[in-house]
């Protein structure tokens, strides 16, 4: 087993984007307030694979019954099926350490390296669905996109995974993008988010 | 813009698609000849007809196939590749001596 300490020391790739936001890199979220955090120095991995379901099952995983779905785990965790043998967990609690699961690399279930692929950011706030309509074709109103539900699509152009989840008591967007156009992607959304701040 | 079903995520936008070439059974590379093999590769059937092509919803790195009439542009039906393959299609191995 893998044991990864100290994610929150680790600098973000996307650091130069919010010098002066530090509101940016807390996990903190303010629901009256529309905010964009950075979660990417946040643990996450994944797996694909005829046998990725069996080996999460193993571990005691839970997984969500058909793709485009996620759930939650006891101790917070998100697991999203992304299609029907590609799964990614997600660890939005920082400080602890965190496990990884053993690395499987075998034809039958492999290792994705997401921490380093995709930045992870999170939406959070009023009007959520109304600034990724902005952005995004995709219809993320609570009527259409319930929490539990991930939509793969193109967000500003580029490809991303949004995926609406609870935090807290919060309803939040968790937004995976490929971490080479993740820059762009902050501005665009702190772009979108300007018509709904005070 | 034009909308493509996708098999996985459902209707999207066209621009999130990207073309992958027509469905073709793939010839045995050690015993085909070059005509056949750049036949293959390279070359389309180019008719007015209903075609089988493979497509590619790129956000989530899904293939899948696509029956598409060429002249309307219409897609008559998309579906998983799991539907005409169950394995993966691998190339044959080199030809050994005793197969000569």
């Amino acid at each position: 087993m893998t044991t990864l300490e100290n994610f929150s020391l680790k600098r973000s790739l996307l650091y130069r984007c919010y010098q002066q936001q530090p509101v940016a890199l807390t996990a903190e979220i303010d629901p009256g307030q529309l905010s964009l955090h950075d979660f990417s120095v946040k643990l996450r991995y994944g797996f694909r694979g005829p046998q990725a379901h069996t080996v999460l099952s193993a571990a005691q995983i839970a997984v969500p019954s058909a793709a485009n779905n996620l759930c939650t785990t006891a101790s917070g965790e998100l697991v999203l099926r992304l299609s029907n043998t590609e799964y990614w967990l997600l660890h939005p609690q920082a400080g602890k350490q965190q496990t990884l699961l053993e690395s499987q690399s075998t034809e039958q279930c492999y290792s994705l390296f997401c921490q380093d692929s995709h930045a992870w950011l999170v939406l959070a706030g009023p009007n959520i669905a109304r600034v990724m309509a902005k952005l995004c074709a995709v219809d993320l109103r609570e009527s259409a996109f319930p929490r539990g539900a991930i939509a793969q699509t193109s967000v500003a152009r580029v490809n991303a995974i949004i995926a609406h989840h609870s935090f807290g008591d919060n309803a939040v967007f968790s937004i995976l993008s490929d971490s080479a156009s993740a820059s762009y992607l902050w501005d665009a959304i702190q772009d979108a988010m300007q018509e709904f701040k005070d | 813009m034009k909308m493509i079903n996708c098999p996985l995520n459902g209707l999207r936008n066209s621009s999130e698609f990207v073309y992958g070439g027509e469905v073709k059974e793939m010839p045995d590379h050690r015993n085909c000849n070059d005509r056949e093999w750049a036949e293959y590769i390279f070359f389309h059937e180019n008719a007015v007809a209903v075609v089988t092509e493979w497509w590619l919803h790129a956000p989530s790195s899904y293939w899948f196939i696509g029956e598409r009439h060429t002249a309307s542009d219409e897609f008559i039906r998309t579906y998983d590749p799991s539907e005409r393959f169950s394995t993966r299609v691998e190339f044959a191995g080199p030809v050994v001596e005793s197969e000569k």
